[in-house]
């Protein structure tokens, strides 16, 4: 088909589809063209006369059919998803969705244990959690003595807690032996009783740091065991406390050599500005001694005949100072 | 494919298609009834036997149930959507045919009206058609679908076809062309 024809062919179907007869569309050509459209236009008309009506059984089967195996689809969406999931968009967003609630419970559990944890005491479920948490934060503490004392001090905290409640359980903890009646010991503030199953291990004294693992019961620990961790201070405390009265006599004499030597500088520096190099070693000569003063006064009396022939001006100033 | 369509209410044929995706019995049984006799005739045309027609009409909407899963189908447009479904469920009914040619003439009288000389003469007509037709290319096969067993205006089956106005017209002339060409022997007879 040429594409003259082609165009008539285009024009005469349009007219076709507007509702023209074909014999109405063919008189508009020329005789020529009219013969080679006529059997198009036929084809045409054919085609828009072919009976093409469905049967209601037919349509009433296809619907059957149809609504039947949305059914099952149905069926087999709810099966393998629950509702809440197929509502939720899918296996993916319910995977998702189930992630998130799964994490959120993750943290809030995380939470009430980390929360919990501090409270408990020996015996309890979370007990060796709190003991991991206080380990890890001794490894991250700058100051790991000072809060190993304060977990020490946790521990007999606990075991008082314990013998309060009445609560049987094994614990260890670490204090100072206060106080020992026979059986009876006090180590720190915790009771504690020694049986003849008791193991001791190290020179025991009043005062000596020891570690004791034993049971609550009947209000007071019954020891396993006590290990002596580091020995009493033995018989010092009482001599160390006598030195003290002989240290109150000493500041009299000595203040008074050692006060001129601190006024006897400023006019070093006033006399020479640029010699502010020379001096200085006047000035840290008459620190010294106070320094001496304050710490070694015996020692000072002793050597005062010197000070006071080295440094007359020091006596100025200590006499300035005893007036003050 | 353009998603609108002429004398098609698209806000509801959306509404009936997001119901359809959650398998809404209603929904679906609203579609069937909407779209049954389109896609019948769209699907009768192409072929001379109106209970195979029937058959694969019914296929068209069992194969749309699995096409709604699709993540990739179009969103609004319910009536190009199933004239989609039934072209390919024609393609593979005549991929069937050319592998196994034997094709049951179908018993049922064209029209039921007709008396015998008439329902043999239009059975013979429409068998011819068919025949001539499925020589056509796929896309000369649509367009005469769809504007002459569909009475789709060009606008129309343009839009279902995602062509311009002025292919369809022209895709249509030589597909007439075509089918008159091929039915010569037979119109002389």
């Amino acid at each position: 088909m040429d594409s003259k024809l082609e165009a008539h062919l285009i024009i005469c179907l349009d007219q076709l589809a507007e509702g023209k007869a074909v014999e109405e569309i063919l008189a508009a050509h020329p005789p020529e063209t009219a013969v080679k459209l006529q059997p198009l236009l036929a084809t045409a008309v054919q085609l828009r006369h072919l009976p093409l009506a469905h049967t209601v059984a037919g349509q009433m089967q296809s619907k059957e059919r149809f609504l039947n195996t949305a059914a099952g689809l149905r069926r087999k969406r709810t099966a393998f998803s629950p509702g809440w999931l197929a509502g939720a968009g899918g296996l993916w967003r319910g995977f998702r969705l189930a992630a998130a609630v799964g994490l959120l419970l993750l943290i809030l559990l995380a939470g009430l244990i980390l929360g919990s944890a501090p409270n408990a005491l020996p015996g309890d479920a979370l007990y060796g959690t709190k003991l991991t948490l206080e380990e890890w934060q001794l490894r991250r503490s700058p100051d790991s003595a000072a809060l190993a004392a304060e977990f020490q001090a946790e521990r007999r905290r606990e075991v008082l807690l314990l013998l309060a409640a009445g609560r049987v359980a094994n614990v260890t903890f670490t204090g100072q032996l206060a106080g020992s009646d026979a059986d009876y010991w006090l180590v720190s503030d915790v009771p504690t009783m020694i049986t003849t199953q008791t193991t001791i291990t190290g020179p025991l004294g009043f005062g000596a740091e020891v570690r004791v693992s034993g049971q609550t019961g009947d209000g007071r620990v019954w020891a396993q065991e006590i290990v002596i961790l580091a020995a009493s201070p033995a018989p010092a405390p009482t001599p160390t406390l006598t030195p003290t009265p002989a240290l109150t006599t000493t500041p009299t004499p000595t203040s008074e050599p050692a006060t001129p030597t601190a006024t006897a500088t400023p006019t070093a520096t006033a006399t020479t500005p640029t010699a502010t190099i020379s001096a200085t070693p006047a000035a840290t000569a008459t620190l010294q001694p106070s320094p001496t003063a304050a710490s070694n006064q015996n020692d000072n009396r002793n050597d005062n005949a010197s000070n006071d022939n080295d440094d007359d001006d020091d006596d100025d100033d200590d006499g300035g100072n005893d007036n003050n | 494919m353009n998603q609108s369509l002429p004398g098609i209410d698209v806000s509801d044929d959306q509404l009936l298609l997001a119901q359809a995706r959650r398998l809404d019995a209603d929904a679906l049984a609203q579609i069937h009834d909407r779209y049954y006799g389109s896609i019948f005739r769209y699907i009768a045309f192409r072929l001379s036997n109106p209970d195979l027609a029937e058959d694969l009409t019914s296929e068209v909407f069992v194969r749309f149930l699995s096409a709604l899963r699709d993540p990739t189908a179009p969103q609004n447009s319910l009536k190009g959507w199933l004239y989609g479904v039934a072209s390919r469920v024609v393609a593979d009914h005549f991929r069937q045919v050319y592998r196994h040619p034997e094709q049951a003439l179908s018993e049922r009288a064209v029209s039921p009206e007709a008396n015998p000389d008439e329902t043999a003469a239009q059975q013979l007509t429409w068998q011819a058609v068919a025949t001539a037709m499925a020589e056509l290319t796929a896309e000369q096969q649509q367009a005469l679908a769809l504007r002459f067993g569909e009475d789709l205006s060009i606008r129309e089956a343009a839009q279902v076809m995602g062509k311009s106005e002025g292919a369809i017209k022209q895709l249509q002339a030589r597909a007439i062309a075509a089918l008159s060409h091929r039915l010569a022997p037979m119109r002389e007879s």
